[in-house]
């Protein structure tokens, strides 16, 4: 089971075999979860969005169909819930920073507490960008998702991907190194 | 001199491999000449580390916890829909059943004309006060009553104009999603004789819930309603529905073009 594709197993799972779908989880929990806390900040609504992914990647699964690439599929979900939830919640509460400061105080070391708030001083940079350039961002640095992938996701053409990303980064550039 | 712009431009070209190899060259001899490149390209090489190297998060066990639920759920369900086997005795009551009718059908052939005057005119009392029934029910305020009621017009074998348009409506704007759905369920019933797919298809942008959305969708496209594909063209271009449907909406146009 774990040599075959997501695809493969997606076809499985749509001739009846259902349980099989926990591999696709046990694949797919850990990065939607991350590109989830990236956007939204908050690991609580990450949390809940996550869990609603999986369970339309259940009931919609026959949706999906064999010629697509079931990275995509999954990743367009999670996009497709999170624009849902800020089209609903316009005013946007995140409890990452609080939770960074008390995590940073009470349990890491020097070392650890100097690299989480190189990450906070990043990720606040990163929240200065256009949502657009941080959701490229975040799929492309953070996730490692190749330009074509992102292209399929996002409906973007890979030159407009391309362009975005490599002023996006300028920008951070620019930005993160002022503040740090 | 290059400006920082053009550092950084070169830095993006050069780290994604994307300059031939004598240019490359040149950029590492740069690097080793000029200190502005080299802080630049120090800068952005910094950030593409952290950013490639940001520590993940461990997502919280509830996530899991939640889609086993979920898998379990749809597992019975599907079993559940696959599996519906008659009980013995029911068996046993359908075959006497249809012995009596048998028996019911031969008497019937040696009655007079009279005799089967009666007997058409007794059932069609029994399918008018089905219907009379079904749309009194229609109108409860409670949802159970009126989702019995919907599914009460499953056994009404040859449905008046007013059952159908209570479907419709109830279709249309019921407040309870399983009582839209057992309506979506009851006009398939009678698609096959009597024209309810042009209803159903303008009632698709109506719906709120995706779930409703979806099986509505795949009902119209199973009877092959081709009026639906200007509903579907709407969905499919309607930003602001769901993204799954508004794709299946988009095939569902292919399936019936």
């Amino acid at each position: 089971m774990h040599d075959l594709s997501d695809e493969v197993i997606m076809d499985r799972v749509l001739t009846g075999a259902l349980n099989e779908l926990t591999e696709l989880f046990d694949r797919y929990q850990s990065p939607i979860y991350n590109y989830l806390v990236k956007q939204c900040r908050d690991r609580e609504l990450a949390a809940d969005l996550c869990q609603s992914v999986f369970e339309r990647v259940i009931k919609y699964r026959r949706s999906f169909h064999a010629d697509r690439s079931f990275k995509s599929w999954i990743y367009q979900i999670a996009r497709n819930l999170l624009k849902d939830h800020w089209k609903k919640n316009q005013a946007l509460v995140s409890d990452y920073t609080d939770l960074n400061e008390i995590e940073g105080k009470m349990q890491d070391g020097q070392a650890l507490a100097e690299e989480r708030e190189r990450n906070e001083a990043l990720y606040e940079v990163m929240d200065q960008l256009s949502e657009e350039r941080k959701e490229l961002l975040v799929l492309s640095k953070f996730q490692g998702l190749k330009y074509e992938e992102i292209s399929e996701i996002t409906g973007m053409s890979v030159a407009a991907i391309k362009v975005n990303i490599h002023r996006a980064v300028k920008q951070m550039r620019a930005l993160y190194f002022a503040t740090t | 001199m290059m400006s920082i712009e053009e550092i950084e431009d070169l830095y993006i070209t050069y780290s994604e491999n994307e300059l031939p190899k004598d240019k490359r060259a040149e950029v590492e001899q740069l690097l080793q000449s000029d200190p502005m490149v080299r802080e630049v390209f120090e800068e952005m090489k910094t950030l593409d580390e952290q950013m490639v190297e940001a520590p993940l998060e461990m997502p919280p066990p509830t996530i899991r916890k939640a889609f086993e639920e979920a898998l379990e759920n749809e597992a019975k369900a599907a079993t559940k829909s696959k599996s519906i086997r008659l009980p013995i005795w029911l068996v046993a009551a359908g075959v006497s059943l249809l012995a009596g009718l048998t028996l019911g059908w031969l008497l019937h052939a040696q009655l007079g004309k009279g005799e089967s005057a009666e007997l058409v005119a007794l059932s069609q009392q029994m399918e008018e006060m089905k219907q009379v029934v079904m749309l009194t029910q229609i109108q409860q305020h409670s949802a159970s009553q009126r989702l019995a009621a919907v599914q009460a017009s499953y056994k009404i074998s040859e449905p008046n104009d007013e059952v159908v348009q209570a479907l419709m409506i109830a279709l249309r704007s019921d407040p309870s999603d399983n009582v839209r759905m057992a309506a979506i369920q009851a006009l398939v019933n009678l698609a096959p004789q009597t024209s309810v797919g042009p209803g159903m298809a303008a009632s698709l942008t109506a719906q709120q819930n995706p779930i409703v959305q979806m099986m509505l969708i795949e009902m119209l496209v199973q009877m092959k309603e081709k009026s639906a594909v200007d509903e579907f063209t709407k969905v499919a271009n309607d930003e602001s529905m769901d993204t799954q449907i508004r794709a299946r909406a988009q095939q569902g146009i292919g399936e019936l073009l």
